[in-house]
This record gives C-alpha cells, structure tokens and sequence, in this order.
C-alpha cells in the first residue's frame, strides 16, 4: 500500500435535495472520530433549490478549503448528468464512482444527454469508473433516501478512503442518522456491489 | 445533544458560522440580532437554537439596520452584543454603521458581515473591508473556521479595550466551510446591563459630532497598536527566509500556505486584521525583504496600505498584488500557486484536464414542486395577457427571482432588496405605456418594501404590487418574519398583517388570493391590474400560501399524508401544459410525451390538475382532513 498520502480530495456532485451535505458530514465527522482532519466547503443559497451541487471534501492534513480542477483523488456523484459536468476536478489516475440515476432538469423542452455516451466518453478518457445502480439498491432497501449511503459503501471500498477513514467510525457516524438500521444496510450493499465490480 | 452544548475541550466539526456563534457563546454574548442572508444566516440560526439552555437574548430582526441599532443599544447598555448580516445587509445598515465609529461603545459590539466574493448567492462582491476605513471601524478577517471563533473572542475584547465597535469579515469560504473547531469554555452570560446617561457622548448633534470626529484619527492609531499584538492571528512565519515576503489576508492564508510548502520555504505575512493595517508588524515582516505580494480577495486594501508604509519609510521594496493576482472572484489554490510562481519568476505546471465531450443541459436552481409562487407566476402571467397590457416586472431578492427563469420570465430587473417597489416607482412615472409590476416576499416587503410602498401612494404611482406571502423567510431556510407568527426562538408572536399594513398606508385597492386557486387567482390579479389602468394609482395583490418546504415540514410533524396526485394515463393528450407552461419538476415527461408525476416529488399542491385542459390529473387518494391547514 505504500506511504499514506498528505491527503485525500474528493468532490462530492449531485442536484440539491440529494444528500450531498449529508454524506459529507458523514465522512468528515468520521475521520475527526479517527483523529485525522477534515474540510468540508459548500456552496448553497439558491444552489439548494434543486440546483446542480458540488461539495468539496478534504481528508488528512490539506489547508485550503477549495479542490483545484484535476486535482480531485475521488469525484462521488449522486447524478449521472452531473458527474460529467465535474469530471474536469478528476485528476490523472482519480477514481469517479457515480450513480446511474439521471434527474431531468425541470427546463421546458430540456435534451437530456444519454447514460451511455457518457459511459463511453469516460472509457474513452481512460477514467476508472464504477457505475452504481444506487436507485435500485435504495428502491429495494425499501427508501430512495439511502441512494446516497449505498454510494458511500461503494466509494468506502473502492477510493482508498480506508487508509483515512476507519470503519468504525464510519459505521459509528451512520447510526447517527435517522434511521441506523437501513442505512447501515445500504453502506454495506454499496460496498459489496462495488466489491463485486473490483 | 446541540452541537453548541458540548463541553470545553470537545473537538467538534462546525461550519464556519457556527463557529462564530460558539465564539460569542464562549465570549459570554448576552444580545445578538440579524436578518438572514446567505452566507451568514447559521449564526443567529444556531445561536437561537440553544438560547435557553445559555440564556442569552437573540432575535430575527425586520432588516440590518434594525439588527445593527439593536446589538448598539445592547452594548450601551453594558451587554456584550453581536450583529450579523451577509456583506449587501451593510449597505442597508450602513446609515447606523458610519456613524457608530463616533460613539464610545461599553460592552463589546461586534459586527459580522459575511462575504461573498464570486457572488455564490448575491447580487455583487463589495469588500466591505473599505467599509471599516469609510466608517473608522476596525476590520477582523478570519482564515479558517476555527479561527473564526477565536476572533470573535478577540473581537469582543478588543472592542471593550479600545470602546469601539468592531467588524468582523469572513467570506463564504470560511463561514461555509466545516471543520473541527476546539472549544473552550463560555464565560458567564451578561444578559442585562444599565444604560447611563451621558448625552455628549451618545448623541452626534453636530457641536458632539466634531469634537468627536476631530479624535477619531488618534483612537484609530491606538487601535492599530492594538492591532499590532493580535497574536497568533497576524503573525510573521518564516522570518528566516529572506528576501521576498508574501502577504496573505484572511482566507488567502491556507491557499498561500499549501502553495508555498509545495516549492519550498517562503516568508508569509498573515494577516487577519486588514483594517486598520499592523505598520509595525509589516516593517518587521518586510525586514531584508526586496520584493513583497500581496495575496488578497477583491479590492487592494491591504496592498493599499503596505504601499503607504513602505513609502512613509521610504524602503527598498517592489510591491506587487493584483497584477498577478487579480480582482474577481474568490481565492483558489490554483490562482493562490500561478500568481505566486509567477512573482517568484518559478514555471506554473501545464495541467491537462478530463473532458466528456457532450452538450450538457444547465441545471438552474428551479422553484420546489407545490412552490406556490409557481402558482402566482402563472396566473399572472394570465391575468396579463387576458388584460393585453404591457408589464415590467420589476423583480426582487427572494425565491421568487427564480421567476426569471423560463417558462415564466417574469422578472425583468433584480437590484436589491425593496428594489422591486422602489424601481416601480420611477417605472411607473417615466415608462410610457407601459404598467410596472412589483414582485415581493413577504420577509423582503417588511424589510424594506414599506417605504417605497409610503412612496407610491403618496407620489401616486400606478403600479401592481404584488406580495409573494410564503408565510417565512424561505430563500435562506424558513427564517421567522414579522409576518411568521411566532418569533427567533418559536415563540408565538402577534402576525403583522399586510393587507392590514398595506391600507393603513392608503393603498385602495388590496386584495388577498390563494394562489392554489388559479382561476380565483387569476381573477383577482386582473381585478387589481384593471384598477392600476383605469385609476392610475397602486394596488396591492398579496398571494397567500406557505412555502412548499415548510407545509410538507408541518405536515409531517402532524402527520397528514401528502395527497399525491397521478396522471390518468387515457385522458393525457400529451399536451405539454403542466410540464412546459406549468414546469413543476414534480412532472415529468415519457418517451411518448406523457406525462409523469414522480410521487417521490410530488407535494400535493393540486395545481396541475387545474391547469389540465383534459382533466387527466386526479389525487391518488381523497384530500385528508388538515390538508388545507398545513399550507396556511
């Protein structure tokens, strides 16, 4: 595995309503449980009203709050249209795990892009990818509210976050959450559905 | 357990802004007033949340101003006192703010505008650290959320040294950014002082008003003096490293700092007061030093005064800043490294970026699904067109701007708040032809909608007000208003009622709708519009209904089920109405241009479903009992 890092970037993208903020709370107030740093910057305001969203998420010992573009270790998004307007924060040899979900901008006669030509502009950009059917993990757990935590499970496995990040305290911080039991559930079929793509 | 109520010595992650109001919790504040404003709003939404347990007083202010005087009269009172505001609320509060530096405050008075340099969320990027120097009032400039509860601290003790109130700037890089945050332990609370008289000093009638102006430059030097020792937060690092210096105000310093450890070894000034400017600090920072940059957000106003400095001393030194580092827009680390590179004369790295190379859709932040000014915005726009008359809508801050947006646009000019009413005012006496339509919250028309309301009926000025009552503040988190209902910490207050207020200021015409009743609505926005035409005077047209937000937040806690509404997949003509003149993103449209209501979306407004020509949209189950109450 080699030295760990300074620190770890992730920018974290998706539409407003999502739970974007939430997941980076998780993951920061986990990592301070694990006495390791962490920077959290948002933008909200009008963002909030179903607006596209990053939050910027720092891990380890980093002093600014903002990540450059390519210069993002990990890019989690909770939207397929968005993960390809962040794409450009990935730095060379960064990791994007996103859902598959796509949520149509309510613009009167919107054109919506296809999943698969984004699917094929990432393979042709030789950028690691996982794609998450977080909808359908979430639709099956039995809440669309979980769709963020299943990605958690998937990015906790497959982004080196571990080297930051205990499980404990990641499972400690979920249990947290309003209803424990479903989300530690989805956190636990995100990583293994990742597992499986490994 | 609240976040504000762990004990001295937890390490807590908080934002930016709950910092600042652990700060005034550990300075032992005992008044703090505000009106919400993105990027500040979590201070007194924080502190009111934990007001008992501390026992301090705090509330929502009408505007800024009225904040500001308030947190004075605390202060003069003998309680320590906190403002906040975000960086435009200091132009409204600006009348009271640049006369207090005249005034010997008691208790500590600390202002807090919040910044928001690349305008994430407001009308202009003003450095209100010029306002520190226009006013005489000190500026303090936080570089990390941690440090931000610590100046406020500062703030509070330097205040009551020097009897001066003093302002606080963090940008939204700070006050929304979280952290871990060490706590301390709070001081006692003062809530109550006494106020003694002393008329020569508390009142600026002229003869006082001299005399004190005459002092002003002599108090401002012993505050910079005590500026000179705001340690650790203006600090040399470094001092070793000779001969180029970079200075780094506020949240420039942990961008300047992770540019400079990736080349090496440089000297950093930080600074954390950039009004008025350490001299001594900076001589000291500028020791063997030939050549020196200034990294700052926005205006010049720490390279400004170096450049005085360094002149008064007549030393040998190359100053440099916005030349590499420009004016717009917030620091990056990216801009932080090309501008200090570029001065060290060092390469910048060429870097290459991902690309995915497809047309993306924008994805504006749109109106909530049951947004009732959704609603208003169409039947408006109805009422409008039946009249054949030629609108300007004179727009305003709000949710609502969001109407700018197509299918509705509906908002032709957004200044600032009130400007909606005020415009309306010289609209309707300068554009031929033409009737001016002013859109205004709730929250902003008690904030500053009033007087130019006075205005228009005393100046006769024919224009539709129209007053978007949501019921709450919503733009910034459903905020209490004077109109709420109950106040900052949810005690049940006396409603001031707008319609009410509207007629005792002489407007005529003033009529209520539920703007979930399209054709009621619409008949009444026609009604008012014919009245502007034909009598040449205002009308007031107020739309009553909460946010969405806060109705499906209320009808959870009583638990009422939301009435979901479906589309009867027969009767759907594929017309495009709801989801194209309507636009709720509730609706969605199929392959076959069906429509689609997402039920995990849907709020139950019921709207669609009057707006359908082919009557094919129907509530999944009956409208429950309380539906309608939950909206009120």
């Amino acid at each position: 595995m080699g030295v760990r890092p300074k620190f770890i970037n992730i920018v974290i993208c998706g539409v407003g309503g999502q739970g974007i903020i939430t997941l980076s709370r998780i993951m920061a107030e986990s990592a301070i449980k694990d006495g390791v740093n962490a920077i959290i910057s948002e933008t909200h305001g009008l963002s909030q009203r179903g607006g596209s969203v990053e939050v910027h998420v720092r891990i380890g010992e980093a002093y600014s709050p903002l990540i450059s573009k390519g210069e993002a270790d990990l890019l989690l998004s909770t939207e397929i249209i968005e993960t390809a307007r962040n794409i450009s924060y990935i730095k060379e040899g960064g990791v994007v795990i996103t859902s598959d979900t796509m949520v149509r901008p309510p613009i009167p006669g919107v054109k919506l892009p296809k999943k698969e030509d984004i699917i094929r502009e990432m393979e042709k950009n030789k950028i690691e990818y996982y794609l998450i059917p977080s909808r359908a993990i979430a639709e099956r757990l039995g809440s669309y509210l979980v769709e963020n935590v299943v990605l958690l499970g998937a990015i906790y496995k497959v982004g080196g976050l571990n080297r930051f990040i205990s499980m404990e305290s990641l499972k400690e911080s979920l249990s947290s959450l309003r209803n424990p039991e479903i989300n530690i559930k989805a956190f636990e079929e995100g990583y293994e559905y990742a597992s499986k793509k490994l | 357990m609240h976040k504000l109520l762990y004990k001295e010595g937890s390490n807590v992650l908080l934002l930016g802004n709950e910092a600042i109001a652990r700060g005034f919790i550990e300075a032992g504040g005992g008044f703090a007033a505000a009106y919400p404003g993105t990027p500040s709003t979590e201070i007194v939404e924080s502190l009111a949340e934990v007001s008992e347990a501390y026992g301090y007083y705090v509330e929502w202010s009408v505007n800024e101003k009225v904040a500001l005087e308030s947190a004075f009269g605390a202060s003069i009172s003998g309680v320590r006192s906190l403002a906040a505001m975000k960086h435009v609320g200091l132009n409204v509060a600006a009348d009271a703010f640049a006369s207090i530096g005249y005034v010997d405050t008691k208790a500590g008075l600390v202002i807090v505008s919040a910044e928001d340099p690349n305008m994430w969320s407001s009308q202009n990027e003003q450095d209100n650290r010029l306002y520190g120097m226009l006013a005489y009032i000190p500026v303090l400039e936080p570089s990390s959320p941690q440090e931000a509860k610590e100046l406020t601290k500062a703030a509070f003790d330097l205040s009551e040294k020097i009897g001066h109130a003093v302002l606080m700037t963090p940008t939204t890089r700070v006050t929304h950014t979280r952290a871990p945050v060490a706590y301390e332990r709070p001081m006692p609370v003062k809530r109550m002082g006494y106020f003694s008289k002393d008329p020569k000093r508390f009142t600026l009638i002229p003869s006082n008003s001299r005399s004190k102006r005459k002092m002003l430059p002599e108090k401002w030097e012993k505050i910079r003096d005590a500026l000179e020792v705001l340690t650790p937060y203006n600090r040399v690092e470094n001092q070793e490293s000779d001969k180029v210096a970079i200075v780094a105000s506020g949240i420039s310093y942990p961008y300047v700092k992770e540019a400079t450890e990736e080349i090496g070894k440089y000297r950093i000034i930080k600074i954390s007061s950039p009004v008025p400017l350490p001299k001594k600090l900076i001589l000291k920072g500028l020791e063997d030093v030939n050549k020196v940059l200034v990294v700052e957000e926005l205006e010049p106003v720490v390279e400004n005064q170096i450049r005085k400095y360094v002149d008064e001393e007549g030393l040998d030194v190359a100053i440099e800043g916005k030349n590499y580092v420009g004016y717009f827009g917030e620091m990056r680390l990216d801009r932080a490294r090309k501008s200090i590179r570029e001065f060290l004369g060092l390469p910048v790295p060429e870097k290459t970026y991902k690309n995915i190379n497809i047309e993306l859709p924008d994805r504006p932040p749109s109106l909530c699904p049951g947004c009732p000014h959704r609603a208003t915005f169409y039947s408006l726009k109805r009422a409008v067109n039946s009249l054949l008359i030629k609108p300007i809508y004179s727009g305003d801050i709000g949710c609502y701007s969001l109407g700018i947006n197509p299918p509705y646009n509906e908002q032709d000019i957004i200044i600032e708040m009130g400007g909606s009413i005020g415009v309306a005012n010289g609209l309707s006496h300068a554009a031929e032809g033409q009737i001016p339509i002013a859109i205004i919250g709730d929250s902003t028309f008690y904030h500053a909608g009033v007087p130019p309301l006075i205005n228009a009926v005393y100046n006769r000025a024919p224009m539709l007000v129209v007053v978007m009552d949501n019921r709450i503040t919503a733009m910034t988190g459903e905020q209490p208003n004077p109109g709420s209902g109950f106040n900052a910490i949810g005690a049940e207050s006396e409603a001031i009622d707008i319609a009410t207020l509207a007629k005792a200021i002489g407007v005529e015409k003033v009529i209520e709708f539920d703007p979930f009743d399209i054709s009621k609505a619409t008949e009444a926005l026609k009604e008012a519009l014919s009245y502007v035409k034909e009598e040449r005077r205002p009308a007031v047209a107020i739309a009553k209904k909460a946010c969405a937000l806060y109705a499906m937040r209320i009808a959870r806690k009583r638990k009422v089920e939301v009435p979901i509404y479906q589309v009867i997949e027969d009767k759907c003509t594929a017309c495009g109405i709801c989801y194209n003149a309507l636009a709720c993103p509730a609706i969605l449209v199929k392959d076959d241009k069906k429509a689609w209501i997402d039920p995990s979306l849907c709020t139950g407004c019921g709207v669609c479903a009057q707006v359908c020509p082919f009557d094919a949209i129907k509530p999944i189950k009956e409208i429950p009992k309380g539906w309608d109450e939950i909206w009120e």
